[in-house]
């Protein structure tokens, strides 16, 4: 199996110029992470000034660029990615499996990074408005610099949902890691956010050693490529000639590179960071690590587990299946016993990284594209978890779950929508956390007849979470109210701080309203979702040389650029054949 | 029939309620509960009212459907929800669901107006989530779709929860927690359940893949040769496992006592008489009849779990101290009756499985309306606490006896119906000859079986009129010399039990005939799948036993 794959064919004839090269490297599909880091200048300089009310005004560019950003993406679903209608069914595949290599291979535009950047960017969007009173009231934080910090981790997170290579890899994993660091650290004085932020950095910057050792490793195992393409090809040539000795540096590799991506997921057994960092946080920054960043992880384990490392099925599946079933049991049962709401989160973030590692496991389409959905529900429910837990900690001052008891007599519709958010997480049915399940494990047992009992597992797993889901429903619902809840007003006074913006808490409950209300449709018309989670997944659940394999086999044309946008299709060219093109090209140019 | 002249068939108006009559079941509790929900505070005083108008609708909602009860299935809703994976929103009615439906809006319409004094305060919540309960009820009753009816099945979980937790006893958290926490213990085996079918009709050619949850393509797929006796079985028995927390049966029930003991009394009421109908409803429907191979083979275990829930329940029953606990366990033994009458597999004893379903229905509320009218005079349920109240409370007394004869089965009241039903049906049957168990084989017929369950109808008495002698019999406690008789809403919910009580023990067919030709259709696969077995394992003369079924196997092979 001796190919070539160039990063990108030019069809536009002459490659001179800038704008030329820009055109042909795609750079059109970078479009957001552009507009993101402009926003990250323009803030940067917004915090320099001296005025306080200039500074907080670097929450308003923040919103905007992440509109744009996310009006950019969406642009790019409908014209590029979504097949156009009334199309015919060779071009409905070929619009699946549309991935465009930008920047010489370093990142791959396809659907599914698509979907992950999209996930993203509303998931920033609607923690900004989340985080807003809490970070702005919170006099030991800077609001600028948060704001800033938070951006750029989210652009590492963007780049890493759909980077190509390992050195793209590794440079957005860093990005996303030493902004999290600095997030995780951001409440200046405060000595339980400072010994977060090293615990963090400490755990972050060992298993981005790890990491950086594994990927060095396939660097030499696969001959000097750093391109997923290349690598994934020599491994399966590796593993097909089966050699020893060649067969334990993969197992090596492999393992350092899947401890540093159970450290993004925080999956046991490298789960012990989470409930410490997550506590020692401020609560804006512990919604960012559980939600947004743990989209970005998502998206990096699916890339190179199931992507890159796909050659080495054999040897990884059952190193991941371990991590799974620990990261259920571990979360789910020490979850029981927590009272902080904060730690509490944390183990049921281990637990849900558990659940999700399964669709990991299976690797088939259905196995990733439910995994893709429960994503979706996992960051809405999630991120409705913790903008209650941001309102009632704005409210009470406190994020221990006995504090919270009584509550519904004082609020409660913010209860309910606290409720709603936690039966999904606990997937209780028509919450989108229950279908969520449901198709991961259906996925999960449609992979095999064996796998019926790791979906019993599963279930039972649920069932454990329930109880502490359901412990902090009925604290707030049936307990009698406590000290700090007895003492709170009836109604919400309509501005408590003059220096606030007037709608600052009015933004946190349209955030929550939101979460509660994507909470509740994606559980009812779950369809359409699932439907695009699953074209989204067919490329991302198979190796890269799929693609051309089947053109290959199956003897069809080579699909033509679609004419609304000059693009370079994905495919394959040998190597004669492309110094031919770029011969012709230059023959053209004289 | 009097409804044709109030609707004439072709009106417009009938076609609005027939269109839309299963949505209106579902959808008007639902309703009711935001509605009750968002109403200001100022409503709180009135909330009793409105609550009790809501069900006075929703048992004429109810009525209505139950006049046609008696027709081939005439409501059905059916879209398509999730095409992807084969899930229909799908609902239908026939004469059992339709039976089961008014059941709950009556004893809805007696926990309403028992409320009246047995709860307090937060009326708003509590009625919005007893509304919320009803519409998850009636919803697991009409589904049609192992989905649906899963996803109404888990709804009603979490107004229980918080029913039990906020209104209950003393130990009310504690209760309310064990019941979830049991209830989801059996979803887990339901739910694997329902995927295995759903998993099974995916695998067959047969089934188009946008259907593999309906009720139907399970059917098919069971009784048209589609799926072999291994996968039937594996089926049948995680549902049959899931439905065992909800009846409950023995190993399973210890949620039971504790959630009836902590309950408020219109609770109680609700959950003794439609929650565990829940676990029976889905036994007959899902297991026996859609499966029906695989509950010819299992009747011999069943039967054997009947014997136990039906003597054991009631002998723990005889040493209860407390009054709740003793009519929780009743119950308990009362839901074996249930087991055997399916374990009989003829129409006459699923017919009396159904019959006992609904008098319990009736008579178990009358039973927890009875100790809760006393409790809220007390604020004791221990029996030692009373003595001699016959002559201080004449009517309640009288209600409590008369409830208590019900309840252990006198002629001509409703119970007495119910059990003669599945007696005869169970002995009549020939459903198995001995039980396999590993390791050793035990010569038990059903009907020793059915001879020993008589024992728990003896058991039943004694603990029964055990417990009357010493409640109302006996020295009167000064303590309480301030107690009043019954008052009205007391007298209203008792009187209504009691006059269903006589009514359908005078004329039990005015009951029967609702849910005949519904249930006649769903036992006929499982007797021609009793006279295959019989066929393939033993040769038709060789024993008196299989002579005297001949009969009865030639009709239903004719069927």
């Amino acid at each position: 199996m001796s190919f070539e794959m160039t990063t990108a064919v030019p069809l536009t004839g002459n490659s001179n110029g800038f704008f030329q090269w820009m055109l042909e490297q795609n750079l059109s599909l970078l479009a957001p992470e552009a507009i993101i880091l402009t926003a990250i200048v323009f803030m940067f300089f917004i915090s320099l000034s001296r005025e306080e009310k200039h500074r907080n005004s670097a929450w308003w560019v923040a919103i905007v660029y992440l509109a744009i950003a996310l009006s950019c993406l969406f642009w790019h679903l409908f014209n590029i990615y979504w097949p156009q209608t009334g199309s015919d069914l060779m071009q409905l595949t070929r619009m699946d499996w549309f991935a465009a290599p930008v920047l010489y291979g370093a990142v791959q535009a396809d659907l599914f990074g698509l979907i992950m950047r999209m996930l993203l960017v509303s998931g920033a969007g609607l923690l900004l408005f989340a985080v807003r009173p809490a970070v702005e009231r919170n006099k030991s934080v800077l609001p600028a610099e948060f704001y800033i910090t938070l951006m750029t981790a989210l652009l590492g997170g963007m780049i890493l949902a759909s980077a190509s290579d390992l050195i793209t890899v590794f440079v957005s994993l860093e990005t996303l890691g030493i902004a999290s660091y600095v997030l995780a650290s951001s409440m200046r004085g405060n000595v339980a956010s400072a010994e977060g932020g090293l615990k963090y950095l400490v755990y972050g910057g060992a298993s981005s050693a790890c990491v950086l050792m594994g990927f060095a490793l396939f660097y030499g195992l696969s001959g000097g490529y750093t391109d997923f393409a290349h690598v994934s090809a020599s491994l399966q040539q590796m593993m097909l000639s089966g050699a020893p000795e060649s067969m334990l540096l993969l197992a090596f590799a492999s393992v350092l590179t899947m401890v540093g991506v159970g450290f993004k997921l925080s999956a046991a057994p490298f789960h012990m960071w989470t409930p410490d960092v997550y506590e020692g946080s401020p609560l804006p920054v512990t919604a960012f690590l559980s939600v947004v960043s743990k989209v970005a992880a998502f998206a990096f384990a699916v890339r190179l587990l199931g992507n890159l490392l796909m050659p080495l099925q054999s040897l990884i599946s059952m190193p991941i299946l371990v991590m799974a079933v620990l990261s259920m049991t571990i979360g789910n049962v020490l979850a029981l016993v927590q009272t902080n709401l904060k730690r509490l989160l944390a183990y049921s973030t281990i637990a849900h990284a558990g659940y999700m590692l399964l669709g990991l496991y299976v690797g088939s389409q259905s196995g990733i594209g439910s995994l893709m959905f429960y994503l979706v529900t996992y960051m809405v429910m999630n991120l409705g978890a913790f903008a209650s837990a941001m309102a009632i900690a704005n409210m009470l001052g406190s994020e221990k779950t006995a504090d919270y008891a009584g509550l519904f007599t004082k609020r409660p519709m913010l209860v309910l929508m606290f409720s709603i958010a936690l039966l999904s997480l606990a997937g209780i049915p028509v919450t989108s956390g229950f279908f969520a399940k449901f198709y991961l494990f259906k996925a999960v047992a449609e992979a095999g007849a064996a796998n019926v009992w790791l979906v019993v597992f599963a279930l039972l797993n649920s069932t454990i979470s329930l109880y502490y889901y359901i412990n902090i429903i009925r604290l707030m619902v049936v307990a009698e109210p406590s000290v700090a809840v007895a003492a709170l007003p009836d109604k919400q006074p309509a501005n408590v701080q003059a220096h606030q913006a007037p709608f600052a808490t009015g933004g946190l409950m349209l955030a929550l309203t939101l979460c509660t209300v994507v909470t509740l449709v994606l559980g009812f018309v779950s369809g359409p979702f699932y439907d695009l989670m699953m074209r989204a997944a067919l490329p991302a659940s198979l190796p890269r040389i799929m693609p051309e394999r089947m053109q290959a086999n199956s003897g069809l044309e080579q699909p033509k650029p679609a004419n609304r946008v000059v693009l370079t299709s994905y495919q394959t060219v040998p190597k004669h054949a492309s110094a031919a093109v770029t011969d012709s090209n230059e023959a053209t140019a004289r | 029939m009097f409804l044709d002249t109030l609707l004439p068939p072709g009106s417009p108006f009938a076609k609005l309620m027939h269109q839309t009559y299963l949505l209106k079941l579902i959808l008007f509790p639902i309703l009711m509960s935001i509605i009750i929900a968002l109403l200001p505070k100022r409503f709180e005083k009135s909330m009793h009212g409105i609550a009790t108008v809501a069900s006075v609708f929703l048992v004429i909602l109810s009525l209505f459907g139950f006049a046609y009860a008696d027709q081939y299935p005439v409501f059905n809703v059916d879209w398509t929800w999730l095409p992807q994976i084969g899930i229909h929103f799908s609902l239908a009615t026939d004469g059992i669901s339709q039976t089961m439906v008014a059941l709950t809006a009556v004893l809805m319409l007696m926990a309403v107006v028992a409320s009246y004094d047995a709860i307090q305060h937060r009326l708003k919540l509590y009625y919005s989530m007893l509304f919320l309960l009803i519409a998850s009820l009636m919803g697991v009753f009409v589904a049609r779709d192992t989905f649906v009816f899963f996803l109404f099945y888990e709804l009603e979980l979490i107004p229980m929860y918080l029913l039990i937790a906020i209104w209950g006893g003393p130990r009310r958290q504690f209760a309310a927690t064990k019941f979830v926490l049991y209830t989801l213990f059996g979803s887990v085996f339901l739910f694997a359940g329902i995927l295995a079918a759903a998993y099974f009709a995916q695998q067959s050619n047969a089934i188009a893949t946008s259907q593999t949850f309906l009720f139907s393509t399970l059917e098919v797929m069971a009784q048209g040769g589609l799926m072999a006796l291994p996968a039937q079985l594996l089926v049948f028995s995680l549902l049959f496992i899931g439905f065992c927390v909800k009846l409950p049966v023995v190993p399973l029930h210890t949620w039971l006592p504790d959630a009836h003991v902590e309950a408020p009394t219109p609770i109680s009421m609700l959950l003794a008489g439609i929650l565990l109908k829940l676990g029976a409803y889905g036994m007959l429907r899902l297991c026996f009849g859609l499966l029906p191979a695989a509950a010819a083979f299992m009747a011999p275990y069943i039967g054997l779990l009947a014997l136990v829930n039906i003597v054991y329940a009631a002998a723990v029953a005889l040493v209860q101290t407390d009054m709740k606990k003793l009519v929780a366990y009743s119950s308990v033994s009362h839901m074996g009756f249930v087991l055997l009458g399916l374990a009989s597999l003829n129409a006459v004893g699923l017919s009396g499985a159904t019959f006992v379903m609904i008098s319990h229905g009736i008579v178990s509320a009358a039973l927890f309306m009875c100790v809760g009218t006393l409790y809220i005079r007390t604020h004791s349920r221990a029996i030692a606490d009373y003595g001699g109240f016959a002559a201080k409370t004449p009517v309640l007394f009288y209600f409590f006896l008369f409830t208590a004869m019900a309840s252990l089965g006198l002629p001509l009241l409703i119970s007495f119906a119910g059990e003669s039903l599945v007696f005869y049906g169970a002995y009549l049957s020939h459903a198995f000859q001995q039980i396999v168990l590993p390791g050793f084989t035990l010569k038990w017929s059903i009907q020793l079986i059915t001879a020993l369950s008589g024992l728990g109808v003896v058991l039943g008495a004694a603990y029964l009129l055990w417990m009357i002698k010493r409640v109302f019999g006996g020295v009167f406690p000064e303590k309480w010399a301030a107690l009043q008789d019954a008052n009205k809403p007391e007298l209203f919910v008792l009187g209504t039990l009691t006059a269903l009580t006589l009514l359908f023990g005078f004329a039990p067919n005015l009951l029967t005939e609702r849910y005949s030709l519904a249930l006649q259709n769903l036992a006929r696969p499982v007797e021609l799948a009793l006279s295959r077995n019989l066929l393939s394992q033993t040769p038709v003369s060789s024993t008196p036993a299989s002579q005297a079924s001949t009969p009865v196997m030639a009709k239903a092979l004719k069927d």
